[in-house]
């Protein structure tokens, strides 16, 4: 069997309404919404004044250390939401966050 | 969640991108023929030629590749279904960088992955092949989305045996140089 490429389950179009990242939280809680919610739950959790752009950056250096390189386009590239998507989907195609099943 | 603090933010990942090696030697890039094919998890096993669309590049000589620009998150969907696999062997001298398409996505550390292809490169106008034929290992997966097409970074290993070694392929024997011709001498009267 001749397979030229693989669909992956997840796509910038079918995003997950909430995930889990095991390896970096220490609580059970989840991130919900759209990837931006998600990553701005992950910012109040890193603290008061930490933004989005501060998460994603905390994301990343915690990625390489595990090595897993992950390299997003730059803020003056494309918006917020764009890295913001692209974030969570690369999470999840690497195994490093998973979708919490749906009820 | 208990995390640590978030400064300071970006500069281990930056580093991992941007630090050339040294240990990598330049030379001229030659392709002569890639095949792979992947066996884990649920996907089944996967031979694809890849003569036509592959094609090879060391570390340090990469184009620089265009980024996603604010208009284009077609073509960022369209390359996260099919990206571009920069292949990192991660046990042979040099640890050459491959550029290959089609590799499938995504792939988990520990996966096995069958490659095979042969790398000709001439540094220094030395020329050196590398046959790289056997069962690999992933030992680090990453993602490039800053260029376009987004690349799938992976770093392999060999699984079985031993991990290729660079040879030096033969030399073509030199073409023999015609004598020059002999005239009689033109007497001088």
């Amino acid at each position: 069997m001749t397979v030229t490429s693989f669909e992956s389950t997840y796509s910038l179009d079918n995003l997950p309404h909430a995930i889990w990242i095991p390896k970096f939280s220490t609580s059970s809680e989840c991130l919900h919404g759209s990837p931006m919610e998600m990553l701005q739950g992950l910012a109040r959790e890193l603290g008061p004044a930490v933004g989005i752009e501060d998460a994603i950056a905390h994301l990343l250096d915690d990625l390489g250390e595990r090595g897993i390189p992950i390299r997003l386009p730059k803020a003056t590239e494309a918006p917020s939401t764009v890295r913001a998507a692209l974030l969570i989907l690369v999470l999840l195609l690497t195994g490093y966050a998973r979708e919490v099943p749906q009820a | 969640m208990g995390l640590a603090k978030p400064a300071p933010l970006g500069e281990r990942s930056r580093e991992m991108f941007d630090t050339p090696r040294a240990a990598c030697p330049a030379g001229r890039r030659l392709r002569k023929s890639a095949t792979f094919g992947c066996e884990g998890r649920a996907e089944p096993r996967t031979k694809t030629d890849l003569t036509q669309g592959a094609s090879t590049q060391w570390r340090g000589s990469q184009p620089p590749g265009r980024a996603i620009s604010l208009g284009s998150p077609l073509m960022a969907r369209q390359g996260l279904m099919n990206p571009t696999t920069r292949i990192q062997l991660d046990d042979v001298n040099g640890q050459p960088m491959v550029l290959l398409g089609d590799v499938p996505t995504p792939l988990r550390i520990g996966d096995p992955l069958w490659l095979r292809f042969r790398l000709l490169v001439d540094p220094h106008g030395r020329p050196r092949a590398l046959d790289v034929n056997g069962r690999f290992r992933v030992t680090a997966v990453g993602f490039d989305l800053s260029v376009h097409p987004p690349r799938q970074l992976l770093t392999v290993e060999t699984a079985l045996g031993k991990p290729p070694t660079w040879t030096s392929p033969p030399r073509k024997p030199p073409r023999p140089r015609l004598t020059p011709a002999v005239h009689p001498r033109t007497p001088v009267m």
